[in-house]
């Protein structure tokens, strides 16, 4: 019988046989190996094919057998991909220890399930026939499905946490793909949830995550449902609304869902928040650049005051692009002096001459334009560098108004406070503190608040104020007749003024309701002894409903826009002497 | 004789013109801002709350006129109450109906006059008026701002009533 060629052997058993030396590196492998990693292998090692994580374990399992005991182990070796080999001792020619290793089975699972065994090299057409391995490899994948399911899965509320999430994104992405049907992720986000949790304690907070998570799941339609964050939610869902109006009106209808009161233990909570939408393919191309798009729409939607849904469109990209050029260049701006105070004359009614004028803050930046107060307050507030611009307007606004005050061309200066500091512990001290320091009198002082200011904290929000009252200070409300508007707040608050809000105004040409409203709030004005000031007056019509009406003090475009200290000094010189007073569009004194 | 559905609506008009407790009352600020606000609003030296009383106009607010009441024969007002609507006159020296107007031919010397009715509880009191000495025309859109003007005035009646504890009229027609 001739010699049999060994190698010949070796190549015809249809399991892979390789041979590692001491440095784990292949120093020979058969057919089936060669199938399995390529013909290039001799001298490399698995770091070649694999990630460092599996390399590691590979060579734990290798330096086991290098010391001289036998392994059979299963191996992950790719996505869901296994392989069980078996390794022994190999003594090389040069003296040292090496192994050998035979890979004797090898299964591949789709989607890590393993009823379906997809081998990715041709095994010679064997099945795997060790079935007390199979079932060692099928316990195997059942903890890592666990594992899987666990490390996507949100704790408090059983929902999908971001991991889960972004996996069933990136699946959805893939389904998308293959059928051409859109899909939409929609990111909530609770409004009150810190209060709730601070207030109510936590074991209330988590009810709250408990029952939104439920609600979401109950919705129609929805594929995936994730917490994300803190108090922030998301749903996948296949179900688009082709035009504006179904799609607001499935929101509205999602906002009834989800937003309505919960009950835990014997409170009720009140529940709202805001959503952002971005669907998949015609917003956002991949999942964290929907996640990312999502989250600005959401943010726009923040930005209003009640519960609102933005769904994401180029306009929302643009305002999230200013948003952070706003954040980024606010500090330096604030440092530089650029925002600066302007001044908006208050008309009295009756004789059309300024009583007072209002401090609003101007920023015009080479880059982003004029921006307004709307745009940079918020901001401020947010990034915590408001109580640096208040300070800075402030004391320019005291510097800038002296001169008029003193000429008896004003009889009142009007400041806005942002809303944290009307509730803040020592505010009427250190407000009447650098009053002191300006030589400003309290009593020229007229201080605008929100009422959104002051149902944080009612109790602090009316020691402040008292004091600051107390003192001589005006407080008015600003914006009456915008957002909920409480008749509650007129009496709770120390007020002197009520601001009817513009929107009112500039309804009362058109609509007979608005007109009756704000002839309501003139006399509730009256009953209360507060002054009303209507704002934004742009018409001569509006100027002479709100006149008529009874609202003693008016302010808008239509008399004086807001304007730097220069342009208002000539504006003060073309106001007619007092002595004409209201008599000057009367054709005949009477 | 039967009393005509006129005679019977005029006494019924009367009678919540009455009921209201204004005429001959004391000035007051609420009704003079509406009047001031109208003159300076359309440009007029005078402007009114006149109330059509059974005998005579009295003024509850006035701007640009010293008397306080005229005789009803004479009144502008008048007109606009009979006829329940905007009542314009663009040159009374050439309406045959104010030629000979003692109010016309003598001071105030009117020769513009627009009225939009104060209409409480469906009735008719008198009116919202702007008056000029030069005749001038009076668009579609000024008639709309008076007649809202003539709605503060109305209000303002109601207001006065219902603060004085007085009970509203039962209304005849709707308003």
């Amino acid at each position: 019988m001739a010699q049999l060629d060994l190698s010949e052997i070796l190549d015809t058993v249809p399991y892979a046989v390789f041979i590692k030396d001491s440095q784990h590196r292949w120093v020979y492998g058969n057919a089936a190996f060669r199938e399995l990693i390529g013909d290039d292998f001799l001298g490399k090692d698995d770091r070649d094919l694999f990630g460092e994580e599996q390399v590691q374990v590979f060579w734990r399992e290798d330096a086991r057998v290098f010391a001289g005991e036998e392994s059979l182990n299963e191996e992950e070796i790719g996505e869901n991909r296994f392989a069980i080999t078996k390794k022994v001792p190999f003594k090389l020619p040069d003296g040292t220890t090496g192994l050998l290793g035979i890979i004797i089975d090898y299964i591949a699972t789709s989607s890590g399930e393993l009823d379906k065994k997809v081998p990715a090299v041709d095994l010679g057409g064997f099945e795997p026939q060790m079935t007390a391995l199979k079932r060692r490899l099928e316990e195997a994948l059942r903890e890592k499905n666990l594992a899987i399911e666990v490390a996507y899965t949100d704790a408090a509320t059983g929902l999908r946490n971001r991991h889960g999430l972004e996996a069933d994104l990136a699946r959805q992405i893939a389904v998308a793909d293959q059928t051409g049907r859109p899909f939409a992720l929609a990111l909530l986000d609770l409004d009150n949830f810190k209060r709730i949790n601070d207030r109510f304690g936590h074991a209330a907070g988590d009810e709250v995550l408990k029952v939104i998570g439920r609600r979401l799941k109950e919705i129609p339609s929805v594929i995936s449902v994730g917490r994300i964050g803190g108090d922030e939610f998301a749903i996948i869902t296949e179900k688009i609304d082709q035009t504006d109006e179904a799609r607001n009106e499935r929101l509205e209808r999602l906002r009834q869902i989800i937003f309505r009161p919960i009950f835990a233990g014997d409170r009720e909570l009140q529940i709202s928040g805001s959503a952002g939408v971005c669907i998949y393919p015609a917003d956002a191309s991949t999942g964290s650049e929907l996640l990312s798009r999502a989250d600005m729409a959401l943010f726009s939607a923040k930005r209003s005051d009640q519960f609102s849904a933005k769904i994401f469109d180029s306009a929302t990209l643009v305002a999230y692009q200013r948003r952070i050029q706003i954040e980024e260049k606010l500090p330096e701006a604030i440092r530089n002096g650029d925002i600066v105070p302007v001044y908006q004359p208050i008309v009295s009614s009756t004789t059309r001459r300024a009583v007072g004028v209002e401090v609003l803050a101007r920023w015009r930046n080479e880059d982003l334009g004029l921006v307004s107060p709307d745009e940079f307050i918020s901001t401020a507030t947010d990034i915590g560098v408001i109580g640096k611009l208040d300070r800075a307007i402030f004391s320019q606004a005291m510097h800038d108004t002296r001169a008029w005050l003193e000429n008896g061309q004003i009889d009142f200066v009007s400041l806005n406070a942002s809303p944290m500091d009307v509730v803040s512990p020592g505010y009427a001290a250190d407000f009447l503190r650098r009053l002191k320091e300006a030589g400003i009198s309290p009593d020229h002082i007229c201080l605008e608040i929100l009422e959104s200011s002051i149902v944080e904290d009612v109790s602090s929000a009316r020691r402040n104020l008292g004091k600051l009252r107390d003192a001589g200070v005006e407080i008015a409300l600003d914006d009456y007749g915008t957002g909920y508007s409480n008749l509650r707040a007129l009496l709770d608050m120390p007020l002197d003024k009520l601001k009817i809000d513009k929107s009112l105004v500039w309804g009362i040409e058109k609509d007979d309701k608005v007109l009756d409203l704000v002839i309501s709030l003139v006399q509730l004005g009256r009953a209360l002894e507060l002054t009303t000031v209507a704002e934004g007056v742009e018409t001569n019509a509006q100027s002479a409903f709100i006149e008529g009406a009874g609202c003693p003090e008016l302010q808008g475009y239509l008399f004086c826009k807001p304007q730097s200290r220069a342009a208002l000094d000539e504006w003060f010189a073309t106001q007619a002497p007092a002595a004409e007073g209201s008599g000057e569009s009367l054709k005949s004194p009477v | 004789m039967q009393p005509s559905l006129e005679n019977v609506r005029e006494a019924a008009r009367l009678h919540c013109l009455r009921r209201m407790k204004i005429l001959d009352s004391a000035s007051d600020d609420a009704f003079d801002a509406i009047t001031r606000a109208a003159a300076r609003h359309f440009q007029t030296p005078i402007a009114l709350v006149s109330l059509v009383d059974e005998k005579r106009q009295w003024f509850k607010s006035r701007v640009g006129l010293d008397v306080c009441e005229t005789d009803r024969e004479h009144s502008f007002c008048a007109h606009a109450v009979a006829m329940r609507d905007m009542f314009i006159v663009e040159d009374a020296q050439k309406d045959p109906r104010f030629q000979a107007n003692p109010l016309v031919t003598g001071p105030p010397f009117i020769r513009f006059y627009a009225g939009a009715p104060i209409n409480v509880n469906g009735y008719d009191l008198g009116t919202l008026c702007v008056i000029d000495t030069e005749p001038r025309t009076f668009s579609a859109v000024e008639q709309r701002e008076l007649k809202r003007m003539a709605h503060l005035a109305k209000r303002q009646i109601k207001l006065k009533a219902r603060m004085a504890g007085l009970e509203p009229v039962q209304a005849l027609a709707p308003e």
